[in-house]
């Protein structure tokens, strides 16, 4: 009897149980006409100070946030108007006068003025430590100035069209960031939730869980159509995966080859596979050196010679790593710019370096380099082995693999490596104190070309030995490319512009201090049946996230009206849920009965 | 006994008592019928990794002259299918085979040596130095090992050197603790009281008295020590902290993991290394039981 008893107890605290469960779910359905667009994330936040975040998630809250003045096109990264209607460059190039547009407000109600805009030029010309954090940047700037509330003029030092056209600037409320008592502090700018003027705000975040942001339904660009962008965090890429398979998550990018095919094959999911601009390289140290050409680190002798590295650079199949390592989802690379940005990126023409092992060994004889007993070659002369420390990142798996296919050909052609992953941290500290012979390297390149060929020129050297200035690439400089860096910087004419940019472009790719590998395709997946409306940049087999300038596709992005089929779905699960409810209960009144029966008939 | 042996030699009395030992050690390890099969296993495993040279030859790790497709499906042509780079798992797994087994016996003997030599030396000598010697492995024993393997890979660098070292630097205090009990125990019997009486200096002492009796139990443990090495090492390797110019068993899991074989569901890449693992981990496992109830009589059933 006590077993009976125990059983009808049993079946009461379940019911009870499922009772509570479908109602606290039903009051989730009711919080649920939030229309939320969930993206999966797996990068900490590192601030959300705009001045100081280098991120690509804060980049990417920051960019939903505030706004710009000037926005980089979705369709083709051409400038476009941001919160500047128009915008006029006096003639000799240093005085720009924008005009704000009016009736912008800010989240909080306030209105965006041209001070605003003044204030925040005003942060990094006038703010140490905010200016040094952007010195490439700032370093050019010698006033910003409102002399009414919808214009605003920057005086610069010397004419830089493209560096303003392409600032990305933040602009920030005055009335909020007067208040904060170190504007350049990291956590600065942590009240949540942040005051901004852009189409969704960072409005809650939990380290490791997610970064909610709620629309701007006020946007003078149009109210975005979803209420919230919450990055939900997924620490594996299979998990999110499988996350954006079960609808848990509706948008999810940074797959891998394998992964996008399983997406392919689901119903619900679209992948895009969008052409990237972002390179992958290997930096050569043809010896590190310091601004006034004091040579420092330990670099391999050998790869001071233009003829080893380009032997290097001929003894790689790019187009085979392409189809192995990315499974195709790239392209080889000629140069620093990707072929994504057509008018600045240079194809290499007639000196486009072609694989072969036969003339690499023929360079590498021809220059006195000769195989030693065990078929590793040696300085002219006899002398030190051509063995080359090759570091990677050791969260890469994509660089662990094209370590394997270089070393198996650079072994082919009598050198030898020596494989070594590293965390990120310790690969860039050894990077700058020039105590490496090769490492990878890669970018995601913006559309302006200025900022990737700045980092091989002369002015960015260190002028210490102790890694700390990190503005170059690897230690290049040569004067012909300075030259027509300094050129390209203030040429107002596009081609004449491009044709400069294309010249710099070939001078590295012969002197290969880098040998650039591949330019990598955004492999990225969303629900189709959520959200949809989502706009690329560029418009042509553009990408979703990784967008630059403006957060376009959060903009765009509409949820799909069927999506309210869901609640019908759930609204089943009640019905089911009760209807198990009630045969349970009558199941416990059964037995509850049966028991008062039995112990009726034993008394 | 020793009336037979009076007119041998004092070495040949004791290596025909050792012989007499081993004949009944083995006799008691056949009737374990797991140790038997135990051992059966590893002999194949061991012929297959020796013999892998010969079986699949080297060039079918290179990347560069793989044939297949990326993660192809099992077929005729291969067996196990292919990785992501078109090597044949089937090969990469053959051959992972003489790494895991090279790092665990490693290990293990590296980490035997160390704590037979510290666990006799500390219940030898005792005194401060058997004080801070039992310290110290207790120091090593309560430590997180596989967090510590853990920082110390992250600091001393990739290598299959490392790996090795660390492996046995967490592994060994267990030895020394059994090594040191045995020796105590020892140490207790009038032989030995009998062996000092007549001068026998320490090193003698523990050479020829106390490291005998304690031989058999320290082979049990070690092999009860290989597998847990062999786990270790996988769990390094599997968490990306293996060598990455070698192929194991741990890191072709590794390689699996990392480029969407779960997603893709390639079940033939992650099955083969972990499927051996287990296999392995078992053979040592009972081979170990086996050898631990034939040299400790508490632990051996009831005569059928």
């Amino acid at each position: 009897m006590t077993r009976r008893l125990m059983a009808a107890g049993g079946v009461l605290a379940l019911s009870a149980g499922i009772l509570t469960a479908t109602s606290t779910q039903a009051a989730a359905q009711d919080e649920d006409d939030v229309d939320r667009l969930l993206v999966a994330t797996d990068q900490e936040v590192d601030t959300f100070n705009p001045f100081k975040s280098r991120y690509v998630i804060t980049y990417n809250t920051n960019m939903m946030t505030y706004d710009t003045l000037i926005r980089t096109g979705a369709d083709d990264y051409q400038p476009v108007p941001g919160l500047a209607t128009e915008w006029e460059e006096s003639d000799d190039g240093l005085t720009w006068t924008f005009t704000v547009r009016e009736g912008v407000t800010w989240s909080d109600g306030e209105p965006l003025t041209a001070e605003d805009v003044a204030y925040t030029y005003d942060l990094l010309i006038s703010n140490p430590a905010i200016h040094d954090w952007n010195i490439d940047f700032a370093g050019n700037l010698v006033s910003a100035e409102a002399p009414d509330e919808t214009t605003f003029v920057l005086t610069l030092k010397e004419a830089a069209p493209a560096e303003i056209l392409n600032a990305g600037v933040f602009i920030v409320p005055k009335h909020v960031w007067e208040t904060y008592p170190d504007p350049s502090a990291d956590d600065a700018n942590d009240q949540l939730p942040l005051v901004g003027s852009g189409p969704f705000q960072v409005s809650e975040y939990r380290t490791d869980e997610f970064v909610r942001l709620s629309a701007n339904k006020d946007y003078w660009d149009g109210a975005p159509a979803f209420d919230e962008v919450v990055y939900d965090y997924y620490s594996e890429g299979d998990a999110a995966v499988a996350a954006l398979e079960a609808g848990e998550v509706d948008i999810v990018n940074g797959l891998n080859p394998a992964q996008a095919e399983a997406l392919g094959e689901q119903d619900h999911i679209t992948v895009n596979n969008a052409q990237g601009r972002r390179f992958v390289s290997l930096i050569l140290n043809h010896g590190a050196q310091t601004a006034d050409r004091e040579l420092y680190g330990d670099g391999h002798p050998a790869l001071r010679d233009p003829v080893v590295r380009q032997a290097l650079h001929t003894a790689i199949d790019k187009q085979e790593l392409v189809d192995k390592v990315l499974a195709g989802n790239g392209d080889p690379a000629v140069s620093i710019i990707p072929a994504i940005f057509e008018q600045w990126h240079w194809d290499g023409g007639d000196e486009l370096v072609q694989f072969s092992l036969d003339e690499a060994n023929r360079m590498l004889d021809e220059a006195g380099y000769e195989r030693g007993e065990d078929g590793v070659r040696t300085m002219p002369g006899g002398g030190e082995r051509l063995s080359f420390r090759f570091y990677y990142h050791a969260d890469n798996t994509d660089y662990a693999n094209v370590v394997e296919y270089v070393t198996e050909w650079w072994s082919e052609i009598g050198i030898e490596t020596v494989p070594e992953p590293i965390e990120q941290g310790s690969l860039n500290d050894l990077v700058y104190l020039g105590e490496y012979d090769i490492a990878f390297s890669g970018w995601g390149v913006g559309p302006n070309p200025t900022e990737m060929l700045a980092m091989h020129t002369c002015a960015v050297l260190p002028t210490t030995t102790d890694g700390s200035e990190r503005s170059h690439e690897n230690f290049y400089c040569n004067e012909e490319y300075d030259a027509l860096h300094a050129q390209q910087m203030v040429e107002p004419d596009p081609d004449a512009r491009a044709e400069l940019v294309k010249e710099q472009q070939r001078i590295l790719y012969e002197d290969a201090p880098v040998i650039w590998l591949y330019y990598q395709n955004v492999l990225e997946a969303y629900n189709h049946d959520k959200v949809t409306d989502l706009r690329t940049q560029p418009a042509e087999g553009g990408m979703i996230t990784g967008q630059q300038g403006f957060a376009w596709a959060y903009l765009s992005a509409t949820p799909v009206e069927g999506s309210g089929d869901e609640g019908g779905v759930s609204t089943g699960v009640l019905i089911g849920a009760g209807a198990v409810v009630v045969v349970l209960i009558a199941g416990g009144v059964l037995l509850f009965m049966r028991r008062r029966s039995t112990a009726d008939e034993r008394e | 006994m020793s009336t037979q042996a009076q007119s041998l030699s004092p070495r040949a009395v004791t290596w025909a008592r050792r012989r007499r030992a081993m004949a009944r050690a083995w006799r008691d390890y056949r009737t374990q019928r797991s140790g038997m099969v135990g051992l059966v296993l590893l002999g194949l495993i061991v012929v297959l990794a020796v013999a892998a040279p010969l079986l699949i030859d080297a060039s079918a790790l290179s990347v560069t002259q793989a044939t297949g497709g990326r993660m192809e499906p099992p077929s005729a042509e291969f067996w196990l299918g292919t990785d992501e780079t078109g090597r044949s798992v089937l090969a990469l797994t053959l051959w992972g085979t003489r790494l895991s087994l090279v790092i665990g016996l490693t290990a293990t003997v590296a980490a035997i040596l160390v704590g037979t030599l510290v666990g006799i030396t500390s219940g030898h000598v005792g005194g401060w130095y058997g004080w801070i010697a039992l310290r110290v492995s207790d120091w090593f024993m309560v430590l997180p090992s596989l967090v510590v393997a853990i920082a110390l890979l992250a600091v001393l660098g990739r290598s299959v050197a490392t790996t090795v070292t660390v492996i046995a630097i967490v592994s060994w205090s267990g030895t020394a603790r059994l090594v040191r009990a045995q020796t105590l125990t020892v140490q207790a019997r009038p032989y030995l009281e009998r062996a000092r009486a007549l001068g026998a200096g320490h090193w003698h002492q523990m050479t020829r008295h106390i490291l005998p009796n304690v031989l058999p139990l320290v082979l049990a443990s070690a092999t009860l020590l290989v597998p847990s090495a062999i786990l270790m090492e996988s769990s390094l390797a599997w968490l990306g902290l293996g060598d990455p110019n070698v192929v194991s068993w741990g890191s072709i899991l590794n390689r699996a993991s990392n480029n969407g074989a779960v997603s893709a569901h390639a079940w033939w890449y992650l099955l083969p290394p972990g499927l051996a693992i287990l296999v392995v981990v078992a053979a040592f496992m009972m081979c170990g039981r086996a050898l631990e109830a034939v040299f400790n009589p508490r632990l051996r059933g009831e005569a059928p």
